[in-house]
């Protein structure tokens, strides 16, 4: 896995149209985009069309990416991201039900999370994580992971909708409270 | 900043991270990307969220994709070139993002990607004149935003001497007309005239880096759309066509090939009302230029929702 600095010079490098630089830039993290990619739309012809999709936009749009304002993998996530809800919520014909994506969503604890390896920005996530209440942070998580809509969230978890939107409220507003304190 | 306020800044909080966690429907998706086009604070909000939550990705197993993704993704990519880059680095960041020492856990293939990903000398160089530029850039960005700011004064102005001139302070009202009048009186009468105006509903498509691209605007008396492209011209062979998608659970709908002139004019399809249509998803997606062969959009369907930009009914105004 590259490092952060290194992606923003391979993106840096892609913005001037640089092939070589994009296709490292691809290997390093494909994996990360094309997980992603399956698990919100399970069918791998679907997700391979999203992450090719995903990585044209990636190109094009490289020089507007400001290192600034985050890291290479958090922009290039959200573009995936965007296209794969895009096909989820906007075409009739995408796989909607969610298929047989776990319920339970498991943050890691402990020595798991002790590892120095663990970057912090992640230990940190979940430790806030970690601080909500249950039904807040399975909300979250499950939405995340699962990339479950509201509707979604409320038939597989047995709530009404608005239980699943005060749930999603009250962890957005306390994650942004221990992320930001 | 009173409680009101605070439930204000909570309620685009929450939307701007349930926009990324992606709770929301095709609906609340559009009015995020409508919202987006026209408050850059909201933007902020959201690549916050993106920041923030992006880490959740090590809790998603990661998949190789199969080697022919990548002779795809390089097909699509010949043809285009990257947009410039929009953001200059300053001095300080040349030295923040040069490759930090090599920690020595990391694999064999990691390091030999390392040394790939290094960066040639030549682009500390153009790093210096990149940040040799940016004061200059940085007063050009200025005076564009002081005109804009100008240009928005001056349009608000003008639409208040229009419809509250009794709102403005005395010097900036508009003055009455003189008219030289017969000395004997007139008795002025005044018929009230109801407004001819119809509401208007327009929906903004943005691009990639949330400029606006099209401004799409409905005639709901004539039951048409006019879209106004502010973007270049599609690529050669492909143009941008229409779609509306007025229920759940129905696809999107054709509506035309938009042209190559500046504006298009299409008709809405028949049998839909005026509400209907006012709560519709507009999609505009590129296309060979006689349109999509399948009936279905073919690339990725960038989405608007319309919104009212004039009151059904004008307050009074006074003559």
């Amino acid at each position: 896995m590259l490092g952060s600095s290194e992606q923003v010079w391979l993106l840096a490098a892609t913005a001037k149209g640089d092939q070589e630089a994009f296709e490292r830039l691809y290997l390093a993290t494909r994996g990360i985009l094309y997980g992603m990619a399956l698990r919100l739309l399970h069918k791998p012809s679907l997700a391979e069309e999203v992450m090719q999709e995903a990585y044209v936009d990636i190109w094009r749009r490289s020089g507007s990416f400001n290192p600034r304002k985050g890291d290479p993998v958090a922009w290039m996530v959200a573009i995936l991201r965007n296209l794969a809800f895009e096909f989820l919520r906007e075409r009739r014909d995408a796989g909607q039900d969610g298929g047989q994506a776990p319920i339970h969503v498991a943050l890691p604890e402990g020595d798991e999370l002790a590892d120095p390896a663990v970057p912090e920005g992640f230990r940190r996530l979940v430790t806030c994580l970690a601080s909500l209440d249950d039904e807040s942070r399975r909300v979250l998580l499950l939405a995340y992971c699962n990339g479950w809509s509201r509707e979604q969230l409320a038939a597989r978890l047995d709530q009404p909708v608005e239980a699943i939107s005060e749930a999603l409220r009250d962890g957005v507003l306390g994650l942004r409270g221990c992320l930001n304190p | 900043m009173t409680a009101t306020d605070d439930d204000k800044g909570d309620d685009k909080e929450v939307l701007a991270a349930e926009f990324v966690l992606g709770t929301l429907d095709a609906g609340g998706r559009a009015n995020v990307r409508m919202l987006m086009a026209i408050d850059p604070d909201f933007v902020a909000i959201v690549g916050q969220w993106e920041q923030r939550l992006s880490e959740l990705h090590r809790l998603v197993d990661p998949a190789d994709p199969s080697p022919p993704n990548w002779e795809w993704i390089k097909a699509r990519i010949a043809a285009v070139r990257p947009s410039a880059p929009l953001w200059m680095p300053s001095v300080t960041e040349a030295s923040a993002v040069s490759p930090r020492p090599r920690k020595p856990r990391e694999s064999d293939v990691t390091a030999a990607l390392l040394d790939l990903a290094r960066p040639p000398q030549e682009s500390v160089r153009a790093q210096r004149a990149a940040a040799a530029w940016a004061p200059r850039l940085r007063f050009w960005q200025r005076l564009a935003a002081v005109s804009t700011l100008l240009a928005l004064l001056v349009l608000a102005g003008a639409l208040a001497r229009e419809l509250v001139p009794h709102w403005l302070p005395g010097a900036l009202q508009p003055a009455p007309m003189i008219v030289e009048k017969p000395v004997e009186v007139v008795r002025e009468v005044v018929h009230e005239v109801p407004s001819q105006r119809f509401a208007e509903y327009v929906a903004v498509f943005t691009d990639e880096i949330g400029a606006p691209a099209f401004l799409l605007s409905v005639d709901l008396p004539r039951s048409a759309v006019s879209v106004r492209r502010l973007r270049p011209q599609a690529p050669a062979g492909k143009a941008y066509e229409l779609w509306i998608i007025t229920a759940a659970g129905q696809g999107p709908r054709p509506l035309g090939v938009l042209g190559s002139e500046p504006f298009t004019v299409l008709k809405l399809p028949q049998g839909l009302d005026s509400p209907a249509v006012a709560n519709a998803t507009f999609g505009i997606s590129e296309e060979p230029e006689s349109g999509s062969p399948s009936g279905k959009p073919s690339g990725t369907l960038s989405t608007a929702k319309l919104v009212q930009t004039i009151p059904a009914a004008f307050p009074n105004v006074a003559p």
